[in-house]
């Protein structure tokens, strides 16, 4: 019993840790650390459990330990900068899928009788099942739309969002159900099953370039998930990092959605009934969807590259962003990297109008560089970064005919390796027709204000 | 300030409630999750968007504590069942921690190997 | 195919239709080119550059213009002096005239070019779509024009444009008021800007605030609903009258403190509008200055008068035109762009290619083969014919 005694006590400094641990991640000087001190507070979770008196048999935990360590570090290791969000997901929806599993495990082990006298343990044992199930396929979901295995386009039909709510409501009366009659084991594995559709129904309707709002959003469940089995097993330290997983997920979801711009009742429910996908455009990524990364991604983009080429538009103007975009150019070129102006000859809304701020800026004129100059050198160039332009640099007007741009030379930024786009939304420039560099398959889309996100890459790179 | 005094009394709760006795446990719980959520909701409110992808990195594998639930499962003595159902969460869940804190490791170890005193030395 | 390129005969136009470089490009298509001679020199362009281009340099004007298929113009054909002929009538029949004709007022010059049955093209009609912008020949002139205003502005005013804080005083940022927001006003703005200047900026379409404050200036807000604004083109429209009383006052507020005001509000085809009255102008500060770039069009401002520089009521009103003009070299080097770009879309085969399928060809056509194909040409000449324009 002495073992016991160091439980608590290991419970608890796991549990500091893992508050100083998230405090810390959201500071940019102190997120290293806060990540290593989450992960002492898991090890010590870790082994106060292991020392936990009904623990007897430790084949299956060491066998198990050791095969998910390993894949686990295989995903981490082997893993391209740019396909974070898709590691975020999978694991995710694997610890979901343990959540999941353990609830299951406890209905089926504990008799009716049991569940009768701890009527709540009953809720919580559904709850577990409900948002592990759902938060599994859910995150599932998430990565193939996200590799693209799955189209990006949001799946939707009519009355789907009543569908989904009353599929919701169906559950939870289940487990309402269950709680006073816990006998019927059918109606609990048929929830189970419910479950796991669930995670599919929900996630199919959001589009492709939300998928990390959505993925932030079922690392809430999770935490919910594990929280509830901490209900279940009177395990504090369960429901504290639940709990602050749960909360902490689900206002970072918020605030995803407000730094693009949108509601998060549009993201998770808006698809159904509108059309998303550009009419008219094919070809272009796998389905014509965007693919939306966040400042630490294209952070990473920028410090990996030898040349990038700004492409300034009106929205660079707009956003008053042109000093910020000289900062940040001038930390690329103290690395190494070189760094152009394409100035289109009618980018902006007068002549010269790029021109006027870049100077402002005290950009030199030498790295302005004209249209029919620039323009071979963008299949050499690393990455171009597009900065509030749109139809200056839309493929369609060189590709295809019959638009408002039609024939009206372009830059050709859909040629160099990869590009990045900092906009606010999706919405058309002056022409008001999509852009097809948008959803081309290099194409990385970075939403928010001009002027925000280029002092943040500069911040991120001058970590 | 007003995030270390909530964590104070959440760790004080926790301190203060037992293992076993049941109504009373249950409602420390309770106050123990209803805290922890606010708790959650301050750290992360004025995080920059900079930050949105390691934070939720960082999260996720905190969400890996499942890891927890799943050892009891696989390891108490439960019917082999359950020992089974245990086994394949932990080694989901052991995925979910270790996979979890490396990629965000990672993340953000990237800054730093390619500082300005690094580059300038090439 | 041979294009002409004479000297422009009116006495303030400095500017040439042709530069080195479009006369290389026309070479390279094929087409040969006469320059008169003397023609780039107010643009300080040599004979000599001209023919190293590739064009032969003409001596006689007569014979330049008889031999000529297509002539590229600045100003619209007049009376050439020297010979005492129209320069129309030293055109072959049925030849080309490209250029900037102003046909909504020139009824006179349309009858005529009908009746010598040239066919003509007037750039200051073309369609403004994204096709058509490396021939908008409006644009660029407007440009300098903007740019121009405030060197005129700032040359006439007694004080300097910025702040400066200095052991002898502080002087203090003129106050600078642009009213109309287009090409030209934008320029201005940018151009006082870079001055010091401080500028607040006026327009009765409520989408060019966010271009203003993209420049740094302060829109003063109006309030009016946008679609009274804006016609189709973007082109601000005629008001009705109580948004015409808002501007008005205004205006009239502002322009108190202003020591620079820059007026720039056209309507296509009519009589500028009057935005600046006497009474108005007698509210100002002594020395500030107006300069009204809608002097030709009737000008924007009561007092001003075309072409003069004149004192009234102690300030200054500049309503000096063809401003383009006194910035010859790069007025000619972006017109002689424009110009060729819109010849080498009009020329096919050695020829010019009248296509009215095109909207370019069909906006921009005055008259051909003795017809006036021009539909607000024909409405204003009362000609009531119906063609295929929009």
């Amino acid at each position: 019993m002495s073992e016991n005694l160091l439980i608590e006590p290991a419970y608890l400094i796991a549990a500091v840790l893992f508050i100083l641990g998230i405090r810390d991640l959201s500071s940019a000087e102190t997120a290293r650390r806060g990540n290593l001190l989450a992960s002492i507070g898991m090890f010590l979770a870790i082994v106060g459990t292991l020392l936990h008196a009904d623990i007897i048999g430790y084949q299956w935990i060491i066998v198990g330990m050791i095969i998910g360590s390993i894949v686990g570090a295989v995903m981490a290791i082997f893993m391209p900068m740019t396909a974070m969000p898709e590691r975020i997901a999978i694991v995710n929806g694997l610890g979901g899928a343990a959540s999941f599993l353990v609830g299951i495990s406890e209905y089926y082990r504990q008799s009716a009788e049991f569940f009768l006298n701890h009527q709540f343990k009953m809720g919580v044992v559904g709850f577990e099942v409900l948002l592990g199930g759902l938060t599994f396929t859910g995150s599932m979901i998430a990565f193939f739309k996200l590799k693209g295995l799955i189209s990006g386009t949001p799946v939707t039909y009519q009355g789907q969002n009543a569908v989904n709510i009353a599929w919701l409501v169906l559950m939870l009366a289940i487990i309402g159900y269950l709680i006073i009659v816990p006998t019927t084991p059918v109606l609990f594995y048929v929830m189970m099953v419910m479950a796991v559709m669930f995670g599919v129904m929900f996630v199919l309707p959001i589009g492709g370039a939300d998928m990390p709002v959505v993925i932030a959003m079922l690392n809430a469940y999770s935490g919910l998930a594990a929280a509830a089995t901490g209900f279940v097993l009177s395990n504090n330290v369960l429901i504290i990092a639940g709990a602050l997983d749960g909360s902490s997920g689900f206002f970072l979801s918020i605030l995803m959605c407000r730094a693009m711009n949108r509601s998060i009742g549009n993201v998770l429910f808006g698809a159904v009934g509108q059309s998303v996908a550009a009419p008219g455009i094919s070809g272009g990524g796998d389905d014509g969807q965007p693919q939306s990364i966040s400042v630490t991604e294209a952070a990473g983009m920028l410090l990996g590259a030898q040349s990038v080429i700004i492409v300034p538009g009106y929205g660079m103007a707009a956003a008053g962003a042109h000093f910020a975009v000289r900062e940040l150019a001038d930390l690329l070129k103290s690395r190494g990297t070189s760094v152009k102006y394409a100035i289109h000859p009618v980018a902006g809304r007068m002549p010269g109008h790029m021109n006027v701020l870049l100077a402002d800026a005290n950009v030199p004129y030498d790295e302005l560089v004209e249209m029919d100059d620039v323009n071979p050198e963008f299949p050499e160039t690393d990455v171009a970064l597009v900065m509030g332009a749109n139809d200056i640099c839309n493929p369609v007007a060189r590709d295809s005919a019959g638009t408002p741009i039609d024939g009206m030379p372009i830059i050709d930024a859909d040629k160099a390796k990869s590009v990045i786009v900092i906009k606010r939304s999706m919405s058309p420039g002056f022409a008001g027709i999509p852009n097809k560099l948008f959803v081309a398959p290099n194409t990385y889309m970075l939403f928010g204000d001009g002027k925000l996100m280029a002092e943040q890459l500069a911040e991120t790179l001058n970590l | 300030m007003n995030t270390f005094a909530i964590s104070t009394v959440v760790l004080a709760v926790e301190a203060g409630a037992e293992q076993t006795a049941e109504p009373q446990s249950l409602l420390a719980a309770f106050y123990i999750f209803v805290l922890a959520s606010f708790l959650g909701y301050q750290l992360i409110i004025r995080v920059p968007p900079l930050l949105h992808t390691p934070l939720m990195s960082g999260t996720n594998a905190i969400s890996g504590i499942s890891l927890v639930g799943s050892l009891v499962a696989a390891g108490a003595d439960f019917p082999l069942v359950c020992n089974i159902l245990g086994f394949i969460a932990v080694v989901c869940s052991m995925c979910n921690v270790v996979g979890g804190f490396m990629i965000t490791d990672r993340m953000l170890k990237m800054f730093k190997a390619a500082s300005p005193h690094d580059k300038a030395k090439k | 195919m041979k294009v002409s390129i004479p000297k422009e005969i009116l006495a303030d136009e400095h500017r040439v239709a042709a530069t080195p470089k479009t006369v290389a490009k026309m070479v390279k298509a094929g087409i040969s080119v006469v320059v008169e001679s003397g023609a780039g020199l107010e643009s300080c362009i040599t004979d000599e550059e001209f023919h190293q281009a590739g064009a032969e340099i003409a001596v006689n004007v007569e014979s330049l213009l008889n031999e000529a298929d297509v002539v590229l113009k600045v100003q619209p054909p007049g009376l050439n002096e020297s010979t005492g002929t129209h320069e129309l009538d030293m055109f072959q029949k049925g030849a080309t005239l490209i250029g900037v004709l102003q046909p909504l007022i020139n009824h006179d010059l349309v009858t005529k070019l009908a009746e010598r049955r040239i066919t003509a093209f007037s750039l200051d009609c073309l369609p403004r779509i994204a096709r058509a912008q490396a021939m908008d020949v409006l644009s660029s002139m407007s440009t300098l024009a903007g740019y121009k205003s405030v060197l005129l502005a700032a040359n006439a005013l007694r004080s300097v444009l910025p702040m400066l804080t200095t052991a002898a005083g502080t002087l203090y940022p003129a106050q600078t008021l642009i009213i109309g927001a287009g090409v030209a006003g934008l320029q201005a703005v940018a151009t006082a800007k870079r001055l010091g200047s401080v500028v607040k900026v006026f327009d009765v379409r409520p989408v060019v605030k966010e271009q203003v404050e993209s420049l740094g200036a302060e829109f003063i807000d109006m309030d009016v609903d946008q679609q009274q604004a804006e016609d189709a083109g973007g082109y601000a429209k005629e008001q009705s009258v109580d948004v015409q009383q808002k501007a008005h006052e205004l205006i009239g507020q502002h322009i108190k403190q202003a020591d620079i005001v820059i007026t720039t509000a056209l309507i296509p085809g009519k009589k500028a509008p009057i935005l600046i009255n006497e009474e108005m102008v007698q509210t100002m500060k002594i020395g500030s200055v107006i300069v009204d770039l809608a002097a030709e069009q009737g000008g924007n401002c009561e007092l001003s008068e075309p072409g003069k520089q004149i004192i009234q009521h102690g300030v200054t009103l500049i309503g000096l035109v063809n401003l383009p003009s006194s910035l010859a070299v790069h007025g000619s080097l972006m017109y002689a762009n424009n110009l060729a770009n819109f010849l080498l879309h009009v020329y096919d085969d050695q020829q010019i290619a009248v296509n009215l399928e095109d909207e370019i060809t069909r906006q921009t056509i005055i008259t051909h083969q003795g017809e006036v194909l021009h539909s607000g040409v024909q409405e204003v000449l009362g000609l009531g014919k119906t063609a295929e324009t929009s």
